[in-house]
């Protein structure tokens, strides 16, 4: 793989000396452009060859079994969907709380592939999907780029933006996610609409809108896409750069877009009803009435027009702002949502959303990651937005305001480091090109020439007679310092190949639910424990079995072990996640009424510490208390699971309220490997403080080869509470109180009633067994 | 007998209830004190006697919270005096509140008045605040613990909720230093347009938008947002000398991203030096004798290229073990 | 105040000699388009948003309506030629018609 990567990045200085005859160029480009397509796609498949052709991680389930789901009953019901395998007991309206566009993308080639009779199982187009869309995301940054400054610089941002630590890691094979195929929209959407600012054309609009449209089916991150625009216009009219071209592109991609973006169900009335979208009509209101003055001013150009034009604008800027807060005053606009407001005021997540502050991609970005996932570019991209500013035209204000308004939100948020890394690449490109092409261009001069010579068959001479003017040739900058500045570079390009390289087949491609340990000496062991769980699962429990665990699970056991969860990572509902938050918190009796109140059969517990897995749910634990105590504060207090000294520890030390929590019982019960001392917990490097105990209400159901993930069962009332008695014994217990005992059956009886008849089971049996006996 | 079971039972009775009187009466007037103390200022301040009859003696129904401190400058305690601002806040919601009852209290008692119910209390810290439930004795979570819930006003809020089931919605005086700032910087800008109203031309300067731009990102790509959020120490103090450079990949000190934001610097510069040398995006026309000096800084460009990216590099390679993994 | 009644007749007066005929029929249509916008809002102000897709879907459409005859008008005025390089009157009125294929097929779908 870095062969054909840095192979690719050599092709790219070699187009200057072709530039001069189009055909060359065009076959150079399109060469490029498909290397750049097989490194990128070669590069995403080490997941495939590490481990196997699999989904991964925690989303893509989700989204490959609905997308299974369309398959199989087709598109309309997959909209009507409601998933009972979902949030039991409340279900969830799949059609409608989804981005369709993923499911619809694989679907649709799915069918194609299956009408040219190409049978290919869905699971396959699933896991290759975001690779094969890495290629168009590298053609749309191409186009991109081209539109900005030049071809060469489309060039080198698409072969960038193929290889990019920053966008492969949501794009590895099987990373079956929004992000793979949104990105790609995005750029092609910006694309369209330089080009239909460029052009001022409708058609070129309407390519915009619909591209928009289907960002829009695909990933929430449109929002960026409908204010990134409108504010390139905003700030466009604030410089003066008004133009008929400008108002037909912004008019006719706003409104249609608009009303595209209206056809999703899960957007709905968003956009007509949330502050996040107001901009976008704000700016068309603005662009209306400026359009309209301007006209006035065209019909009769004397006059002081031209401070009534200002005026009239400032007028028109100020009561649509004014317009928009009254509206959200009264209610008519809902504010910025939560998540969308935590970009702006950035404690606000922390003290208000722990849900969202829980998660790891939420947490603001280091340098290091920065450098990490973009490398050389990190530092060359402000050269690019500096000539970009410099050489400024309509489309390089907008790319100057991409920039900068994405690097601000991946300062913010790690997970957005996704939307920067594109027009990284753009700009890295633009600067490279301008330097290589400077730096070969005067090697260039002297070129044609030769090769005019070349074909005269003067040969040496004619060479010779070349060489000669070359002192003169001192006001370029010579040959050394060009091949210097030129090896330079390559070797800056080749590091940034290998460091891509490195990063996406080591730190982006593990899939998660197959975990991979290097042994001392370099061997390679599969830990295959998640599997073999969810197969258990789905082989060994009733078909309607609700499994409770921690809502990271949620969908990988929905769709590996097809069994109905509790709660999963769609978190819409805080309060139901805090519900199972508060059962493992809680200590085995109060857990267990919970449980009984939400029906659960299997609680699902994922344990590191035989082997040291560092993200297990002792880790996650504190997470559930806190998220627990937003909701039930008089029940949960954080401080209890603390020591007196504010540590958070499992071994002796340990709170009283945390030893005899649900999930450090279920975490511990029965565990004795790991280490030199039977028991020893290698995660958090101690001995458990509570061992050798006993569960009343669960019985351990399942654990799997390596303790990673363990399964209990709950059992039922009838089951606990009654001793278990030897034969002999019952049998004398029985008849001497026989009053007692029919009063005790009595009492299950009612208790178990609304179960049904099943569960009376065991005690026709026994009731059998005492007649018999007597 | 019935006459003196009668007899007895009345009297019990007249002796519960004066008792019961008795203690109402004492209750009271606490509570009546308390109030008339509370009317002027939402915090009573405690010396030892009033400490020891409105919060130790036992006659009470309702719950003391005391802020142990020490306000005087010669104390030199930073926090207490956050910590005291953001008590006064939630004492003043709960004065001016439509909660407001009877049933609560705040107290404050300072070190060099009440120095003696420090040592009552056998507390060696401050500041402290205490929790005095009605009843019973306070238990060790009845002090707040701020490492863990931070001293914000809402975190005592919450705690009190917690403590008392008062609940207490936080009303901050609107903070205006933030809004008087901006109208100022906002005044500060329209008097200098005015004042430059004939020579507006500096806002076509492109290089100085350029120049804004570039800082932008390279304060976000140094991670400034992340010195801003997590507040790291400036840089870390050990025995063998100050450490500039965080060594996890998870954490950074302040002088580190400044550190890397020169580098980013320096390379950016570096490359557009190498640029203008060799004639420019515009391709300007290239003049015969300026070719050495050029040259001249085409070299220096490549040279600050490739130093400042190897010594970015190798501080990433300082961070993350064993970096280039093969 | 008086220099704007003044102003306002000479617009019209210029309107009606400088507008070539082509245009006119345009504007005609845009005040058409723009009156029935106007009723469909008073309608909905008067009566209700009650199928509140459907409101939307009609409202919407006629402002595209609308801002779509601005563009094709903005397009095809020999004036703006230099504006609008490459871009024929009869392309402008091409884009226009699949611009409205689009839009109402979209109005369709979402009309219910």
């Amino acid at each position: 793989m870095p062969s054909a990567a840095t192979e690719n990045k050599a092709n790219v200085p070699k187009k200057g000396i072709f530039n001069n005859t189009t055909g060359f160029s065009t076959l150079i480009t399109v060469t490029v452009l498909s290397l750049a397509w097989l490194a990128g796609f070669a590069s995403r498949l080490f997941a495939v060859i590490r481990f196997e052709s699999i989904i991964h991680e925690f989303d893509p389930w989700f989204n490959y079994r609905s997308t299974a789901y369309m398959v199989q009953h087709g598109f309309y019901n997959f909209l009507n969907w409601f998933d009972e395998r979902a949030w039991y007991p409340l279900g969830r309206i799949v059609g409608g709380t989804v981005y369709p566009g993923l499911m619809i993308t694989s679907g649709t080639i799915h069918w194609i592939l299956h009408t040219l009779n190409i049978p290919i199982h869905i699971r396959d187009i699933c896991v290759f999907l975001a690779p094969v869309f890495s290629g168009l995301t590298a053609i749309a940054t191409y186009l991109l780029t081209s539109e900005l400054w030049s071809r060469g610089a489309g060039l080198f941002a698409a072969c960038f933006i193929a290889i990019i630590p920053g966008y492969s890691s949501r794009s590895v094979a099987g990373s079956y996610d929004n992000e793979g195929i949104a990105i790609f929209a995005l750029q092609f959407t910006y694309y369209l609409w330089l080009k239909s600012i460029k052009s001022g054309s409708i058609f070129w609009s309407i390519c915009t809108a619909l591209s928009y449209f289907y960002m829009v089916s695909a990933w929430g991150g449109y929002v960026f896409i409908i204010n990134l625009i409108p504010l390139h216009v905003f700030v466009l009219l604030i410089m003066g750069r008004f133009s008929q071209r400008l108002f037909v592109s912004y008019s006719v991609f706003y409104i249609v877009g608009l009303l595209l973006s209206m056809q999703i169900p899960f957007v709905g009335f968003q956009p007509i009803r949330t502050s996040e979208h107001m901009a976008a009509s704000g700016v068309f209101a603005l662009l209306m009435a400026i359009g309209a003055l301007k006209y006035l001013h065209s019909l009769n150009p004397k006059g002081q027009w031209k401070q009534l034009l200002i005026l009239g604008g400032l007028v028109a800027a100020v009561t649509v702002f004014l317009a928009v807060v009254l509206l959200t005053y009264m209610g008519i606009i809902a504010p910025w949502s939560g998540r969308f407001y935590s970009l702006w005021d950035t404690g606000y997540a922390k003290i208000h959303i722990p849900i969202i502050a829980s998660v790891s991609e939420h947490q603001p970005t280091t340098w290091s990651s920065f450098f990490f996932d973009l490398h050389v570019l990190v530092c060359t991209f402000p050269v690019g937005l500096w000539y970009c500013i410099k050489n400024v035209n309509d489309e390089r204000v907008f790319v100057a305001l991409y920039a900068l308004s994405a690097v601000y939100f991946a300062g913010v948020m790690v997970r957005l480091m996704l939307t920067l890394t594109p027009v990284v690449c753009v700009l890295a490109g633009i600067a490279f090109s301008i330097l290589l092409d400077l730096v070969l261009r005067e090697d260039e001069t002297p070129a044609p020439t030769q090769e005019s010579d070349d074909k005269n068959l003067y040969d040496k001479a004619g060479k010779l007679k070349k060489r000669t003017p070359e002192p003169v040739g001192e006001t370029g900058l010579g040959m050394n310092v060009r091949s210097g500045t030129l090896i330079a570079f390559m070797i800056l390009l080749m590091l940034f190949s290998v460091h891509c390289t490195w990063a996406t087949s080591n730190a982006y491609s593990s899939p998660s639910i197959v975990l991979a340990s290097y042994g001392n000496d370099g061997s390679r062991k599969i830990l295959d424990d998640f599997r073999e769980a969810y197969g258990w699962l789905s082989q060994n429990t009733a078909e309607d079995a609700r499994v409770m665990s921690w809502w990271d699970y949620g969908y990988q056991i929905a769709g590996m072990g097809n069994r109905t969860t509790l709660v999963d990572n769609n978190t819409w509902n805080n309060s139901h996640i805090a519900l199972v938050g508060k059962a493992m918190a809680s200590n085995e009796t109060a857990a267990y009424n919970i449980m009984t109140m939400l029906d659960v059969d299997y609680v699902l517990v994922i344990f590191g510490g035989a082997i040291g897995y560092s993200g297990d749910d002792i880790n996650k634990f504190i997470w559930m208390v806190r998220i627990a105590e937003g909701e039930h504060p008089k029940d949960i207090h954080e401080a209890d699971y603390f020591t007196e000294r504010g540590e958070y520890r499992i071994d002796s030390e340990a709170s009283k309220t945390m030893l005899n929590s649900l999930m450090y019982k279920l975490s511990y019960y029965r565990y004795d490997s790991g280490g030199s001392p039977p028991g020893f917990d290698r995660t958090r490097g101690a001995l458990p403080g509570l061992r050798g105990f006993k569960l009343t209400y669960l019985e351990e159901a399942y654990t799997t080869e390596h303790w990673l993930v363990r399964i209990y069962r709950v059992k039922k009332p009838d089951e606990f509470n009654r001793p278990r008695l030897p034969l002999a014994k019952r049998t004398i217990q029985t008849s001497n109180v026989m009053s007692k005992k029919l009063a005790v059956d009595i009492g299950h009886m009612t208790s178990k009633r609304r179960k049904g008849a099943l569960k009376n089971k065991p005690i026709l049996v026994k009731g059998k067994k005492v007649t018999k006996l007597d | 007998m019935k006459y003196k079971s009668l007899l007895f039972f009345t009297l019990f009775l007249t002796y519960y209830d004066a008792n019961a009187q008795n203690r109402g009466k004492g209750l009271e007037e606490k509570v009546r004190n308390l109030k008339d103390l509370t009317a002027k200022y939402s915090m009573i301040s405690l010396n030892l006697n009033r400490f020891k009859e409105y919060v130790r003696s036992p006659p009470r129904d309702y719950s003391f919270v005391v802020m142990f401190t020490a306000m005087a400058p010669s104390r030199k305690c930073a926090i207490c005096q956050h910590v005291y601002d953001e008590y006064t806040i939630v004492a003043n919601s709960f004065r001016f509140s439509s909660a407001y009852s009877d049933k609560l209290f705040f107290g404050i008692v300072d070190f060099d008045e009440g120095s003696d119910i420090f040592q009552m209390l056998r507390l060696n810290t401050a500041p402290v605040i205490m929790h005095f439930p009605a009843k019973g004795k306070p238990k060790p979570a009845d002090s707040m613990d701020f490492e863990r819930a931070g001293i914000h006003a809402e975190a005592i809020a919450k705690w009190i909720q917690d403590r008392t089931d008062v609940q207490i919605r936080i009303f901050r005086p609107p903070n205006y230093s933030g809004v008087a700032a901006f109208l100022v910087l906002f005044i500060f800008i329209a008097i200098f347009f005015y004042v430059r109203r004939n020579n507006l031309e500096f806002l076509y300067n492109k290089q100085m938008w350029a120049i804004i731009a570039v800082f932008i990102c390279f304060a976000m790509v140094s991670g400034q947002m992340w010195n801003q959020i997590r507040g790291p120490p400036f840089f870390h103090r050990t025995k063998n000398g100050p450490v500039y450079i965080n060594g996890g990949s998870h954490g950074q000190f302040v002088l580190e991203s400044y550190i890397v934001a020169m580098l980013n610097c320096a390379v950016v510069v570096g490359m557009i030096l190498m640029i203008e040398a060799a004639g420019g995006v515009n391709g300007k026309d290239v003049r015969p004798q300026e070719g050495k000096r050029r040259r001249f800084y085409s070299v220096v460009g490549l040279v600050l290229v490739c130093v400042f990216f190897s010594l970015l590099l190798s501080v990433f390679r300082a961070k993350t073990q064993g970096y280039p993994y093969r | 105040m008086s220099s704007l009644t003044s102003v306002i007749p000479k617009l019209y007066q210029e309107y009606t000699t400088k507008t070539s005929k082509k245009l006119k029929i345009i504007d005609a249509y845009l005040l058409y388009v723009f009156l029935t916008a106007v009723i469909q809002f008073v309608y909905c102000c008067l009566v209700g948003t009650f199928p509140f897709n459907s409101f939307l879907s009609g409202f919407i459409s006629t402002v595209s309506c609308f801002v779509l005859g601005v563009c094709l008008r903005l397009q095809v005025n020999p004036e703006n030629k230099n504006e609008f390089q490459g871009l024929s009157a009869e392309r402008g009125f091409a884009d226009f018609i699949f611009a409205h294929l689009v839009l109402h097929i979209v109005v369709i779908n979402f009309i219910g």
